[in-house]
């Protein structure tokens, strides 16, 4: 009989991508308000957190190609340039609003709740 | 330099975005995010995206002394996108309902070469009060598809 700390359980490697997005996610929650204008918002922390806590949940083959961005709206946006398909995530504090172009067929979406299962969900979307 | 500058902003002609944040480029990769619709400091919603005309000595020129949005900060440069390239955005995207792009002349007395990208989506004009939408994304992606050139300050 297995006791709990035998379990095998998923280990995900986390790689240059991975390292890459958190030190972007980090480095853009530093931009103060008015970085792009009079009108542009800090990023949102909530933003920042919950992004942070889905990339620890994903395999490091499913952020292959993708950049984050600031949105001057206080949002973060995640941007995928592929060899067939490319796509944008707009993460709110609370949605992702986003859209992939894949294979001839565009898929939108304009609000969706921002949880690490719908985040991951479109990554191995795009990628799948 | 610009005054004689035609009316209508040729097909021919390519547009500069100027980038004020380097947080909108990364490894060599324009930001969508950084074709936005700017509320102005008076409070005006602007219903375009600002881009100048002009052959690149003379953006040079312009743009050579534009100050950082932050003081202190960093500027960065400015992408070049044709215009014939962006009016065909909204030809080219099917899946998006009745989409139009394109470039008008807005000069302003500082830039008579100021012109705007402007975005007509089911018949309703864009503006900086638009909330984020796909399609608005989708469209800001084709934008950061087509810039050709980024000239760095």
């Amino acid at each position: 009989m297995l006791r709990k700390m035998d379990v095998p359980r998923k280990v995900l490697t986390q790689g240059k991508a991975h390292k890459e997005l958190l030190e972007r996610a980090e480095s853009l929650g530093k931009l103060a308000e008015g970085w792009d204008g009079s009108d542009s918002k800090a990023i949102a922390p909530q933003s920042i957190r919950k992004f942070k806590t889905a990339l620890g949940k994903v395999e490091e083959k499913l952020l292959q190609g993708w950049v984050l961005f600031p949105d001057a709206h206080g949002y973060l946006y995640l941007d995928y340039t592929g060899s067939n398909a490319v796509a944008g995530i707009t993460m709110t504090g609370e949605r992702l609003i986003y859209f992939f172009k894949k294979d001839g067929k565009t898929v939108k979406n304009d609000g969706a709740a921002f949880t690490t299962r719908n985040l991951l969900s479109i990554l191995e979307r795009v990628h799948g | 330099m610009a005054e004689h500058l035609p009316k209508i902003v040729g097909d021919e002609e390519r547009v500069a975005r100027v980038i004020f944040s380097p947080s909108y480029i990364y490894n060599g990769r324009v930001a969508p995010t950084a074709f936005r619709w700017d509320v102005l400091p008076s409070g005006d919603a602007e219903d375009y995206i600002s881009v100048l005309r002009g052959d690149a000595s003379e953006l040079d020129t312009e743009t050579r002394h534009f100050k950082a949005r932050v003081e202190g900060d960093e500027r960065y440069g400015y992408a070049l996108l044709g215009v014939g390239h962006i009016r065909e955005i909204g030809i080219d995207n099917h899946e998006i309902a009745e989409t139009k792009v394109d470039v008008l002349s807005l000069p302003s007395k500082h830039h008579p070469n100021h012109a705007g990208i402007v975005v007509d989506i089911a018949k309703e004009r864009v503006t900086a009060l638009t909330p984020v939408s796909s399609e608005i994304m989708i469209i800001q992606k084709e934008l950061a598809l087509q810039c050709s050139e980024i000239v760095r300050f």
